[in-house]
């Protein structure tokens, strides 16, 4: 790993809007800092508790 | 020198505006923004070593703050040697040749349920949807499926009088294949009153016009679903149905039809030219679809799409926008009030 991987991050970082989107997360909490781990990333849980044993819905009637 | 690596059951699926790391083994998606993705996406040819080095103390303490967010979640780890740990193979094989079979009945429908049963057997069908118009067609066949291939029944059922007074704990003790069991049309009082686990009481009519509906509620994250999702369709793949007169279609919402079961065999139609048209055209192929990043999570819906005469039309039912991140109601957007129309489905959206 050498400078020019150094470069490529950064470049790519700095062509997207890492920043921009954090610090305007963080200007519409009043929350700690630590509630940008969490913002970002949203979570869902698989459907499989729904008396489903097939590994995807057989239809989509309901 | 340490490297960072997401886990190989967690795979990252880009989206048009957002991507999501799906932890295929524990069943959870994490959504994360386009431009943190980035990061994910890069870090494995990057060393924490030259993270370290990055010049500017926002943007380093923001990768190394996604990076312990990764670990935390038990997504990701940091290694010596990234190439250790190589990827999961996504080739999907199935020794089913059909894996799933939805059979319609009403009061006229003279289907012999006992030889269904046994042709699915031979096709190694696994799961099996029966909607019927009363219990009773069910039970006096359910003794044919003890010697079949079948796991798991999921019964729809419209409400009559008998079912106030059916035993359900009895009936669902004695058929442990049945995973669920819907009533529809149940009144309002009735549907309150009563309350039996795996037994769904619903005020709605259901009929084949009211399926393919696409929520979040219906993704299911898991290494089967994800991986036939590469390749084939997560709805239609593998899938056979009999509509209550007998015609053997890919779908009971569809028209086409492969020939009857009183002259057919399912495993005659299964046969025929274009019975399994339907069968590889993936997410990867589809409008819309194709941005999205749910795509390998989310049951596909060919019955109903948004351009009728278009095959690889985005699903009529799915209100979720990729290029804008957003759900919203489908039945309620312009763009597709002229296939709503051409389906006839006005009167159950309205």
């Amino acid at each position: 790993m050498g400078n020019q991987d150094t470069l490529n991050l950064y470049s790519i970082l700095k062509s997207l809007p890492v920043n921009y989107y954090l610090l305007s997360y963080k200007n519409k909490t009043s929350e700690k800092n630590n509630m940008l781990r969490v913002a970002p990333f949203s979570r869902y849980k698989s459907s499989k508790s729904k008396c489903m044993r097939s590994h995807k819905p057989i239809s989509k009637l309901l | 020198m340490k490297y960072f690596k997401l886990y190989s059951n967690c795979f990252l699926v880009e989206g048009h505006k957002k991507h999501i790391i799906c932890d295929v083994q524990r069943g959870e998606i994490f959504i994360i923004p386009l431009a943190l993705s980035k990061i994910v996406d890069d870090t494995f040819k990057v060393s924490m070593e030259v993270i370290n080095n990055i010049p500017d103390d926002l943007i380093k303490s923001k990768i190394k703050e996604v990076i312990e967010f990764l670990i935390t979640h038990e997504l990701g780890h940091l290694c010596d040697n990234p190439n250790s740990f190589p990827e999961i193979n996504k080739h999907w094989e199935s020794p089913e040749i059909i894996n799933n079979c939805i059979i319609c009945m009403d009061n006229n429908s003279s289907l012999d349920l006992a030889d269904i049963y046994n042709q699915l057997t031979e096709l190694k069908c696994k799961f099996l949807e029966l909607r019927m118009e009363d219990i009773e067609t069910f039970i006096n066949c359910n003794k044919n499926l003890n010697d079949t291939f079948i796991r798991n029944i999921d019964l729809y059922i419209k409400f009559n009088e008998k079912i106030t007074t059916f035993n359900f704990v009895k009936f669902l003790h004695e058929n442990q294949r049945i995973g669920k069991v819907v009533i529809f049309s149940t009144p309002k009082d009735i549907a309150n009153s009563l309350n039996y686990e795996r037994v769904f009481f619903i005020e709605n009519n259901i009929t084949n016009i009211h399926c393919g509906k696409i929520h979040e509620n219906s993704f299911s994250v898991n290494i089967d679903l994800f991986m036939e999702s590469q390749f084939h369709n997560s709805c239609l793949n593998r899938k056979i149905s009999i509509d209550a007169e007998g015609n053997i279609k890919n779908c009971p919402s569809m028209s086409e039809s492969f020939g009857n079961i009183k002259d057919t065999t399912l495993a005659e139609a299964i046969e025929k030219p274009n019975f399994k048209k339907y069968w590889n055209i993936n997410k990867d192929k589809i409008h819309v679809c194709k941005d999205c990043e749910f795509r390998y999570i989310c049951t596909d819906c060919r019955a109903y799409t948004e351009d009728p005469e278009d095959i690889l039309s985005k699903p009529l039912k799915c209100g979720y926008n990729p290029y804008t991140g957003e759900w919203s109601e489908w039945s309620t957007n312009p763009l597709k009030q002229k296939a709503i129309d051409f389906y006839g489905m006005r009167e159950i959206i309205d």
